[in-house]
């Protein structure tokens, strides 16, 4: 993955490991939860791998039956654990949405709120042309030549941004409008601090996006 | 999710330990935790405090509300009260588990607070399936479930954001579906685009 | 499952028969009548066609070459039933895609409706031991549904009992008769 990213981030504003661990651990949650792909953390994902190899460097110094060596290893795989499962949902969602993903991708590079890495991004339009060549060769190059042509826009598939979710919130909000799903009046509820509910992501996806609410 | 992969964000929680060990003070990613004394009390997260546990190298000490009257006390309000009643913690089944499976001599009365446990777990859950009825009776878009906990939430997944999904699709559909008869192409919403 | 092109749901919701009234003579199309002796189909005639097909009957010419009836399952003497208590209709039997081929022909509203008070089957199919017996009545989605909620059940009950101290005893299984039946009597 890309280093030179967003390493200044991390140097400036002085947050403790403990901190970026709570915030990857938010991240993996709401990731594993959220229909749609996340804006990447890879500033605090790159930071943790940081401390990572600076931990294990360390053990290896140590006796190998050192109880202080069992107890340093056993929390570096709970975080490794929980990195690999972050990277391999949004793994999973980018090839799952991929079609959309790419597109709006492109929107956001252009403004600069890109949500995927760099890495992301390349592995999501590899994946794309891989899938492309994929049906061509496998399927189309044999069918007949008015039915060679294939329009991946047509295979696109769209996260379901209507589907419910249940949050927490970590502050209150107000005014989050509801879509009725008659269609009669659209209501407006507010989310204290600290309460749960279950309703549409859709209304609420900048919430998780600021770190407003946490899906659980 | 998985019940395990939330057991392992239940076992970040801090608990209190006894080490029958003398150690400097451990710098771990966490947080610092330490020094740890023989014979006094210090708190640990709960994953390491079951990774000591199992090397025999402490004792658990119950957190406060491990105990027949406080979990009494809990039982009796989570009857009468209509509503979820807020647990000791968020992670209460988690806990116990993780204290009472590792740790069992090291809680007194262990075996009555384990059934304690269980019935406030069986209540709850039992007023989970009747609220969630009467969430999807009611309307299906929104609920608001304050004090339920994690692993609870998530013995209603996929089933209620699901039924909710499908209900909003249904409406929606039934919304945009032709008001008279149906002898148009209009009516296929997926399929009409192939041309076949 | 949502619309996208190669949903195999909505492959099999549009292979769904529905009753077709022809409104004109076609040539040739008789055999698509297997009673009619002719070579013709007749205007008049009347048969059950996969909805895709029925689609392109219309789409593909100026004017509409047949009307589409309800299935029997949306008409009016199955909406009073559904009205009534919806739980008691087979739809295994009547309705095997019901709301999702309701979404396509029929307009009424009573989908949402019957889909909540069926939601009932859906959780006590889930927790039910006797498998086959309470999912027999359930459409397709609403069996995937129950098969969905019961497999968090189970992952569910192997964490509570995985260990040393199984939070769950075998009196589990007795628990359930008694909240279900605690639950019959809320309703």
């Amino acid at each position: 993955m890309d280093l030179t990213d967003d390493i200044e981030l991390s140097e400036d504003e002085e947050i403790s490991v403990e901190t970026v661990l709570k915030s990857v651990q938010c991240a993996w949650q709401n990731e594993r939860l959220a229909p749609e792909i996340l804006p990447h953390r890879n500033d605090m994902i790159e930071c943790m791998l940081g401390q990572i190899q600076h931990m294990e460097r360390n053990i290896n110094k140590l006796p190998k039956t050192d109880l202080r060596a069992c107890i340093h290893k056993m929390e570096l795989s709970r975080i490794k654990f929980m990195i690999c499962n972050y990277l391999k949902t949004r793994l999973h969602k980018i090839e799952k949405y991929c079609i959309p993903i790419i597109i709006a991708e492109r929107q956001r590079i252009e403004s600069g709120a890109n949500y995927l890495t760099p890495a992301e991004f390349k592995y999501a339009q590899e994946y794309s042309l891989n899938m492309e060549s994929h049906l061509k060769s496998a399927v189309l190059a044999k069918l007949p030549g008015t039915m060679e042509t294939l329009e991946m826009s047509k295979l696109a598939v769209y996260p379901n941004l209507q589907s419910h979710v249940f949050l927490k919130a970590n502050t209150a909000v107000k005014g989050v409008v509801l879509e009725e799903g008659l269609g009669d009046q659209d209501v407006e509820i507010e989310l204290e601090n600290g309460s749960q509910h279950i309703l549409q992501y859709k209304p609420i996806a900048e919430l998780v996006k600021n770190g407003k609410v946490l899906l659980v | 999710m998985d019940p395990y992969e939330i057991e392992f964000i239940g076992e970040n929680r801090v608990v209190s330990i006894i080490p029958n060990f003398t150690y400097e003070k451990i710098y771990l990613i966490c947080g610092e935790f330490g020094p740890f004394r023989a014979g006094l009390p210090m708190n640990v997260p709960l994953w390491l405090a079951v990774m000591l546990k199992q090397k025999q190298k402490c004792r658990m000490v119950p957190p406060d509300w491990m105990d027949i009257e406080v979990l009494e006390n809990i039982k009796e309000e989570e009857k009468r009260s209509r509503f979820f009643t807020k647990m000791p913690n968020e992670h209460y089944m988690v806990e116990a588990k993780l204290i009472l499976g590792n740790a069992p001599e090291d809680v007194p009365r262990a075996s009555e607070i384990k059934t304690i446990i269980k019935d406030i777990w069986d209540i709850r859950m039992s007023k989970l399936r009747t609220s969630i009825d009467t969430l999807m009776k009611s309307g299906g878009n929104y609920g608001r479930l304050d004090h339920l906990t994690m692993m609870e939430i998530n013995s209603v997944k996929p089933l209620l954001p699901e039924a909710m999904d499908e209900l909003y699709r249904i409406e929606k559909m039934t919304q945009k579906t032709m008001p008279t008869s149906l002898n148009t192409s209009t009516f296929s919403q997926s399929g009409s685009s192939q041309n076949l | 499952m949502n619309n996208s092109y190669l949903s195999i749901l909505d492959i099999l919701v549009t292979n769904e028969r529905v009753p077709c009234r022809f409104l004109h003579d076609l040539p040739k199309m008789g055999f698509m009548d297997p009673s009619a002796a002719e070579d013709d189909l007749k205007a008049g005639a009347t048969l059950d066609v996969p909805l895709w097909l029925a689609e392109n009957f219309n789409s593909s010419c100026r004017i509409p070459l047949l009307t589409v009836d309800l299935p029997k399952i949306y008409k009016d003497a199955y909406r009073e039933i559904l009205n009534a208590d919806a739980c008691t209709v087979d739809m295994q039997k009547l309705g095997q895609h019901f709301y999702e081929l309701g979404c396509y022909v029929a307009k009424h509203d009573i989908k949402g409706e019957t889909f909540r008070q069926r939601f009932r089957m859906l959780m006590s199919a889930s927790v039910s031991s006797d498998s086959i017996g309470s999912i027999q009545p359930l459409s397709a989605s609403e069996r995937k549904r129950a098969a969905a909620a019961a497999a968090t059940e189970r992952a569910l009950s192997g964490w509570l009992q995985r260990g040393d101290c199984p939070l769950t005893t075998a009196n589990m299984v007795a628990n359930h008769r008694k909240r279900k039946r605690a639950e019959m009597e809320m309703l």
